[in-house]
């Protein structure tokens, strides 16, 4: 009874702030609400349901968890995002209010938080369909794990303390890199603890005790879970999930905290330098009044140590992973510079920066923290719908891309209907780029703006999406046993490239469709040792 | 802020609150569709896929088009966004003339006046092209805040500061969107007209409160001439004035025009429509003139009435294009006049001029929106089937035998398609470009428009045709094989160059420049 009432009178206060931050996030993604625009791995999992087992190939054991109790599985156009979006805005709302203790007036609270929950991190997001729900979600979760563990310092200890642990273990279970936003706001909540002045540094860290035990629980029985996947075979041997030992987190430590710093002003797609710039300087804002409010050395200690635990806190994730597994992967989108990472971390920093600033402000700083929050919120709408414009023109120039090949493979002399194909596409064409004006020293944007719609080693997804019939069978690779007179002269010496006519090449079995120069070359290179005896000139 | 808002009389109440939000969303109700689909092309193309830069608009004198662009979002189009500033910026616009005119203040007043504004169909021209959208909204919310700063002159102690923020609200509409000229005016004189009627001001009480409003345009215009002096823009049609010495012969035609407008149809605005508004204008009108007092009076008002109405063609007076019937010019003028008749039966104080609004400004505003669906529906029909065209093009560039995406071709589209047409068969007196005939795929677009879908850069933007593409067998080819689209000869590639014919009108003009240019080969 005491919690619903506790929950009635939360829900009467923050309806309206809610309201407005929930609807600042449609707005600035309306074009990916209203137009169903996909990412590469989602053509199967549109069609089809996704089971809850489907994640433990990464190791994602809860991944689809709420997926399968929330929608059956199914990715739903609009609503998939639009619950993604209110869970997201729920724990927000819950962290701002109810962990960090934010008390303003509401029109304040309203504008930092449409500003942090607008923040363009997001977007990354939701380019894959099949985990926008969960990945939007583990904030809420996240957020439930913090309530708990700050309960178990008042009472019920080892209650709450499991649950939090609970809590978390799911989350981390669905995506490891969540603990960033836990150990984001745990510093800031130590940091807003001590920044009183009242509380000792010793009470402070009792206080934290909760937080760290469930993080080391649930970091255990995750990595307990990873051993007995890899043992079963069940799960792949994938970038992020190999634990770095005691010795590599001694050493790569300074390389992180130099890469959190990096972080702050390295211009990224659709963060431009003038967001970064902006971002940056009102962290570092919150950071010289932090600590020129320390009153002695062993105050200004504490609070140095915090604020390198807080950096160090944004980039806990790739501190805490190896990147030798996948490495070339590692090295296009490295996990220091992931934006889908930074979206577990920068909200609950800025949030934090905004709280501390207001609340130690005078009249005319306070004024300020509104104003810059304004100009947050105003970039973070513009920077979100230029994402969604060029992810929205890049995915309809693709199709009409996959179009064309399909209706030249149907086209093809040799083309029976009845007959089903290894597709083996060679390289591809990613096009969102075309659609962006980058700015000056951008780095990275994988998944933002270079991953294409359409991928080489899923061809029959994409090919059979839009066919009466399926047409094209799983899996990519040409057998020896397969190749022909025709095919092996068509790939040793008449391949070229799209669109030219011998782009496409379509036997009775097979349809080979050569898309860019570097993936011609990576497929006539396959072939190139066996060339004398495929065109019959054999020695 | 607060304080500025207050002293300006600007600090909204409630009723200001309620008025402004409900006809914002009746507003963006009204063109829905057109925010939920986005739709571009034309001028476009280039500046939806980069940026638009602060000189964007330089060559054609606009010097501060693109400004709002660069503040707001950064130079960038962005879908929804663009729809939801602009309809902001007008329906400020609107609720800033309510209180400049100081139209009756009820919900029920302030909701039909601005609604009738927004969603009449001129509004729509504004949004054919996306990338001025923003920008030429604003420029009528400036326009109408340089005139309520400009009012506020007289009576105030800060004569030099709302006089400069005055001039630079005139300057920057004048330097974005010179027809904004218009606005000036019609709301200039139904300034004076309310204040004649309702306050019973003399013509030296209109002189003492209203000369700065006047002295505030000159020094902008005067400004604006100025800078398109040192701005130098290109020779292009629309900066063409008028010689004074022609005014007074050409001033006879502006007037036959300017009471036309009441009756002369342009698509979406038909006969039906045309006759409501002007029933509603002539209702303002007799109301005005019956409400009066004495004959003195009575010829004053019926004397400001025409000027007002002779201000919504003031572009069409000083400028040499005929700009007469043109929807985003009337948007600057009629639309505002049409405006000022519903404000003027809504503010009269006499009950049956009330009631007389309350009855024609709703069946206005449905009218209205009827109009904007239909012709959303059509433009969105036109956009999807241009774009087809465009589809088809691209796919048979792409299978020609002689076409290689390493090569970098010269290109040249011999005319344009447009099929907007092809989805509206009502009759109309006067065809409207932006409304309706102009089409998406431009024929000055065809390099940007060929390359925005397709996965390979292959045109060559730095060079034209050159003398020597044109070789006997490609002249041989236009002259005598070329036909329109869909033919198959509608397409020749060959190592150097790619030309599309669209229509036989652009191949005529094509086959007329390679007899002028080439007579040896004929």
């Amino acid at each position: 009874m005491l919690y619903t009432r506790q929950i009635q009178s939360f829900i009467k206060k923050e309806a309206c702030t809610f309201t407005f931050a929930f609807a600042c996030l449609c707005l600035a993604f309306a074009p990916l609400l209203l137009n169903f625009v996909w990412g590469n791995h989602d053509w199967l999992p549109i069609i089809q349901d996704s089971r809850i087992t489907h994640g433990l190939i990464e190791g994602r054991f809860s991944q689809y968890i709420l997926l399968n109790l929330l929608l059956n599985g199914k990715i739903l156009p609009v609503f998939n995002i639009v619950i993604g979006f209110f869970l997201y805005a729920l724990a927000l709302i819950l962290l701002c209010r109810k962990f960090y203790d934010f008390d303003a007036p509401r029109f304040i609270t309203t504008v930092i938080l449409c500003a942090v929950a607008t923040l363009p991190f997001l977007a990354e997001i939701l380019y894959f369909h099949y985990i926008t729900l969960s990945l939007l979600s583990w904030p809420l979760i996240v957020v439930a794990a913090l309530m708990a563990c700050r309960q178990a310092s008042l009472s019920r200890p080892v209650f709450f303390t499991f649950l939090g642990t609970l809590l978390l273990f799911f989350a981390v279970g669905g995506y490891p890199p969540v603990i960033n936003m836990f150990a984001v706001a745990v510093v800031g909540r130590m940091i807003l603890d001590y920044g009183q002045g009242s509380i000792p540094f010793r009470t402070v860290c009792r206080n934290a005790a909760p937080y760290l035990i469930s993080l080391f629980f649930s970091l255990l029985a995750l990595m307990v879970v990873f051993f007995y996947l890899h043992k079963t075979h069940r799960m792949l041997n994938l970038y992020n999930s190999q634990a770095a030992s005691l010795a590599e987190l001694f050493t790569t430590l300074p390389q992180t905290l130099h890469k959190a710093l990096l972080d702050f002003i390295t211009p990224q797609p659709f963060l431009s330098l003038k967001f970064k710039y902006l971002t940056s300087a009102i962290c570092l804002i919150f950071c010289i009044i932090f600590v020129r409010n320390s009153r002695s050395a062993g105050h200004l200690f504490f609070r140095l140590l915090m604020l390198t635990a807080l950096l160090l806190s944004t980039k806990l994730s790739a501190w805490l992973t190896s990147e030798t597994a996948d490495s070339a992967f590692a090295a296009v989108d490295p996990a220091a510079y992931m934006v889908r990472i930074s979206f577990y971390s920068f909200p609950a920093l800025l949030l934090l920066c905004f709280i501390y600033l207001y609340q130690t402000s005078n009249t005319l700083n306070k004024n300020m923290v509104f104003l810059s929050a304004f100009i947050l919120l105003a970039a973070n709408i513009s920077l979100s719908l230029s994402f969604s414009k060029t992810h929205l023109f890049g995915f309809t120039a693709e199709n009409k891309l996959l179009e064309r090949i399909i209706s030249r493979i149907q086209e093809h002399p040799d083309f029976n209907p009845q007959n089903l194909y290894t597709a083996t596409p060679a390289g591809e064409l990613p096009l969102r780029r075309k659609y962006y004006t980058a700015g000056t020293k951008e780095k990275y944007g994988y998944y933002t703006l270079d991953t294409p719609y359409v991928r080489h080693w899923i061809a029959f997804e994409y090919f059979n999406f839009y066919a009466p019939k399926n047409f094209i069978r799983e899996g990519t690779a040409i057998e020896p046993h397969h190749i022909t007179k025709s095919m092996a002269d068509f790939l040793t010496s008449r391949i070229a490239i799209w669109p030219s006519e011998n782009s496409v090449y379509v036997n009775g079995n097979h349809a080979i469709i050569a898309l860019s120069p570097e993936g011609k070359q990576l497929l006539t290179g396959q072939f190139s040792h066996i060339n004398p005896y495929l065109t019959g000139n054999n020695p | 802020m607060k304080k500025i808002l207050r002293y300006l009389n600007l600090y909204p109440d409630s009723t200001d609150k309620k008025a402004w939000l409900a006809s914002f969303l009746l507003l963006n109700f009204a063109f829905l569709y057109h925010t939920l689909n986005f739709m571009w092309g034309n001028h476009d193309v280039k500046f939806i896929k980069e940026e638009l830069l602060l000189s964007s608009g330089l060559f054609e004198g606009r010097f501060t088009q693109f400004i709002p662009y660069r503040l707001l979002t950064g130079g960038q189009i962005l879908p929804i966004l663009n729809n939801l500033i602009g309809f902001c910026f007008l329906t400020t616009a609107l609720w800033l003339l309510a209180k400049y005119w100081n139209i009756k203040k009820t919900p029920a007043s302030y909701i039909l006046f601005i609604a009738f504004f927004t969603t009449q169909p001129y509004t729509l021209s504004w949004l054919y092209f996306t990338f001025i959208t923003i920008s030429c909204m604003l420029w009528a919310l400036l326009a109408v805040l340089g005139l309520y700063l400009s009012s506020f002159i007289a009576a105030s102690k800060h004569k030099i500061t709302l006089s400069f923020c005055a001039v630079l609200c005139f300057y920057l509409t004048l330097g974005g969107y010179p027809p904004v000229i218009n606005t000036f005016f019609v709301c200039l004189g139904g300034k004076l007209v309310f204040s004649v009627l309702l306050q019973h001001h003399t013509v030296k009480n209109l002189w003492h409160t209203q000369k700065f409003t006047l002295l505030n345009i000159l020094i902008a215009a005067l400004l604006f001439k100025l800078t398109l002096k040192i701005v130098a823009p290109e020779n292009v049609y629309n900066l063409n004035t008028e010689p004074l010495a022609a005014l007074p012969s050409k001033f006879i035609s502006v007037i036959k025009i300017a009471f036309s407008q009441f009756f002369i149809t342009i698509p979406f605005m038909e006969s039906s429509y045309k006759t409501a508004v002007t029933i509603l204008s002539a209702l303002a009108v007799a109301g005005a003139l019956l409400y009066a007092r004495g004959l003195r009076q009575k010829l004053f008002i019926g004397f400001l009435l025409s000027g007002t109405i002779l201000a919504a063609s003031l572009t069409t007076l000083l400028v040499v294009p005929h700009t007469e019937y043109v929807s985003r010019i009337d948007f600057f003028g009629v639309a505002f006049l049409y405006a000022f008749f519903l404000g003027l039966l809504l503010t009269l104080p006499v009950k049956l001029s009330y009631s007389l609004a309350l009855i024609c400004a709703p069946v206005l505003i449905f009218m209205n929106i009827l109009n904007d669906y239909r012709a959303l529906h059509t433009w969105k029909e036109g956009f999807d089937a241009e774009f087809q065209i465009l589809d088809n093009i691209t796919e048979r560039i792409e299978s020609h035998p002689d076409f290689s995406p390493l090569r970098s071709y010269r290109f040249y589209q011999a005319g344009d398609i447009s099929l907007r047409p092809n989805y509206y068969q009502k009759a109309y007196d006067k065809d409207d470009v932006f409304l309706l005939s102009l089409p998406y795929l431009a024929i000055w677009q065809g390099a940007n428009l060929h390359e925005f879908y397709a996965p390979h850069e292959f045109i060559n933007r730095n060079l034209p045709l050159l003398p020597e593409d044109i070789t006997p067998e490609v002249y041989n080819f236009f002259m005598h094989d070329a036909r329109p689209w869909p033919h198959p000869n509608a397409v020749f590639i060959n190592n150097d160059i790619i030309i599309v014919v669209y229509n036989q009108n652009g191949l005529n003009d094509f086959r007329n420049k390679l007899r002028q240019l080439y007579p040896n080969l004929h």
